[in-house]
């Protein structure tokens, strides 16, 4: 009995050493998000993807993640690839009212990524 | 005191199997083993894992799963939370340790700190934003083992659970409606008992106690102790006069160190404990903690709906005060302690005028007799909000708990089953919250009356004094009916 807390802890600290961290961005673009205000329901997302000079970025895959801050809601998620002038139209269902956070994964077509986050309430 | 002895209706500590695992001296390990590695991957998750809430165990374990199945066992079993509690376990080693001399104060042996403990989590809670913070429950996780520990290696009981602990008073309330209880087989035995073991735990040098006469040089029955020797009630119940739920963590200890094998876990009527005017002491604290619990759940509810955020910034608007801790620890004083207290005392106020009683005492006679019938709403109330996270997000924990296996590179439940993760439906929702707080109104109104006609024994006194009660019950049913009609949020921010 008195042994089982410390092997716990042990089992903790092996874990802690095992997480597997994200891979790393490395593609260098800017993401630009709507800053319209949401409203609950079906909506499409545009989201901008350019070079860091400017420049439109057309063939990339974008993905979008939107989870709840609270516990207990599945994350939604939207898809496209292709775009057209570095404009991407992502469907998306904002499902329920409260705090989002949304994240934005772009693609580039040599396989490098990059990723922003953004908190939206409803 | 006397005995107490009602009628159950089954002893589940005899049925076959289920009742052999219970009385086992590892029985209770059963439930508090799984309930510590959870509690540990909640720490750890909580510190290493995703930040956001609805992708971190630590957020859904305990915000979603505990909380919606500590009410469904408490509406259908009884307390299997505390008697599964994993804070207890590092506790054990506290008892050990210490050296069991200071007793706890006599004028702190009330309910007055659990309810500032409650009124603390639940404005902790709503201030930083607990259910959204993985590393702050981690925290909370942790201040609970440090207390508990704390407490045991201080004193002599078990202060932590009977005084403090906020889960386990949510707990000890519910459990008034439960339908199981401890209570005695034979009070004949109980009556003519030496050791008293159900609360003194027993530590004989002699393992073996003869506890029947003898015959022809043979004892009829014997009852092994454990060589360790075998616990006693932590929180003090004798287990002969145990009328309540109320400071019953379910751990058993009574009936593993009865030597007369006296001790039952009773079937019984969950509405028998809150319509016996006996069955608690009439005491302030303990009458007001009920009301107060209550009047919480619809606190706490009403921070999932729209209207709070327009509440919230009128009164910032008004008052000039924009500090959101000011505004929310102001907003829960008047709805958690100085709501229940106005309401409630005013409703005994009230039904003492009705009823035309003039004796003395009369105040506090139907405020500790009513109160625990506010128990049934009090408990629909929080099972509706409970039940209304649990089913909306009870099969989160599949894709999270995949991805937290994928984190350590462990492939054996596949990619995350985000299909899994779907809620129930709100048709479904919506009917388990109507049950929930319809139930629990008439349950607590019916229960008043049986109460009021138990008081008085003229009718019309009777109905006049339960007026006041089930006017109140009704006003808090529809408050609650139209919080829950609302669109129900996963937490916005506060002030905007």
């Amino acid at each position: 009995m008195r042994a089982r807390p410390v092997w716990i802890l042990f089992i903790l600290l092996i874990l802690t050493g095992c997480r597997v961290s994200n891979r790393p961005d490395t593609a260098s673009v800017l993401i630009t998000l709507p800053d319209a205000k949401p409203a609950i329901g079906q909506t499409t997302l545009t989201v901008t993807v350019q070079t860091p000079d400017g420049k439109p970025i057309d063939n990339a895959t974008v993905e979008i993640t939107g989870d709840m801050t609270h516990a207990g809601m599945a994350p939604v998620f939207g898809k496209v690839q292709g775009g057209k002038e570095g404009r991407y139209s992502v469907p998306f269902d904002w499902n329920m009212g409260g705090d989002w956070m949304l994240t934005i994964k772009v693609t580039l077509p040599d396989g490098t990524s990059a990723q922003i986050q953004q908190k939206y309430t409803l | 005191m006397p005995i107490y002895k009602p009628a159950a209706l089954l002893d589940v500590l005899q049925t076959p199997l289920l009742g052999r695992v219970l009385r086992s001296r590892q029985g209770r390990l059963l439930l508090q083993v799984p309930f510590f590695v959870l509690a540990a991957l909640i720490i750890y998750d909580g510190f290493t894992g995703p930040p956001l809430a609805s992708r971190n165990l630590a957020g859904v374990l305990p915000w979603v799963h505990y909380r919606g199945l500590v009410v469904l066992a408490l509406l259908f079993a009884g307390n299997l939370f505390c008697m599964g509690c994993p804070f207890t376990l590092p506790r054990t080693l506290a008892r050990r340790m210490s050296k069991r001399g200071r007793h706890w104060p006599q004028r702190l042996r009330n309910k007055w700190i659990a309810i500032a403990a409650l009124f603390t989590f639940f404005f902790l809670y709503e201030w930083l934003d607990l259910w959204a913070s993985p590393l702050l429950t981690a925290w909370v996780v942790i201040a609970y083992f440090s207390l508990s520990f704390l407490l045991e290696f201080l004193f002599t009981e078990s202060p932590f659970c009977k005084y403090i602990c906020p889960l386990g008073t949510f707990n000890f309330v519910s459990s008034t409606i439960s339908p199981l209880q401890i209570q005695v087989k034979d009070a004949n035995r109980c009556a003519t008992c030496v050791g008293h073991e159900c609360i003194n735990g027993s530590y004989s040098a002699q393992p073996v106690i003869l506890i029947d006469e003898i015959t022809d040089g043979v004892p009829t029955r014997t009852h092994t102790h454990d060589k360790k020797g075998v616990l006693g009630c932590g929180t003090l119940l004798y287990a002969p006069q145990i009328k309540s739920n109320m400071d019953c963590v379910l751990c058993l200890d009574c009936a593993r160190a009865c030597p007369h094998d006296n001790i039952a876990l009773a079937v019984r009527n969950p509405l028998r404990e809150i319509t016996d005017l006996s069955a608690w002491p009439k005491r302030w604290d303990l009458a007001f903690l009920v009301i107060a619990l209550a009047f919480m759940g619809l606190a706490n509810a009403f921070g999932i709906v729209p209207p709070v955020y327009a509440l919230l910034n009128s009164i910032s608007r008004a008052t000039g005060i924009t500090s959101q801790a000011v505004l929310l620890f102001g907003f829960f004083l008047v709805t958690t302690i100085l709501a229940p207290a106005l309401f409630g005392v005013g409703a005994a106020w009230l039904s003492v005028k009705f009823s035309g009683t003039q004796k003395a005492g009369a105040l506090r006679l139907t405020f500790t007799s009513f109160a625990p019938t506010f128990v049934p709403l009090a408990v629909g109330i929080w099972t509706a909000h409970y039940l209304y996270h649990f089913l909306t997000g009870a099969g989160t924990i599949i894709p999270i708990f995949q991805n937290f296996l994928l984190d350590h590179g462990i492939n054996l439940l596949g990619a995350p089953n985000y299909a899994a993760a779907a809620p129930a439906a709100n048709g479904v929702i919506a009917l388990v919250q109507v049950v929930a707080l319809f139930g629990g109104f008439v349950v607590s109104a019916l229960a008043a009356q049986r109460v009021a006609f138990k008081l008085y024994r003229d009718r019309g006194a009777g109905y006049a004094a339960w007026l006041p009660f089930v006017g109140l019950l009704f006003l808090m049913t529809v408050i609650a009916f139209w919080m829950f009609s609302l669109p129900m949020e996963m937490r916005g921010a506060l002030i905007s």
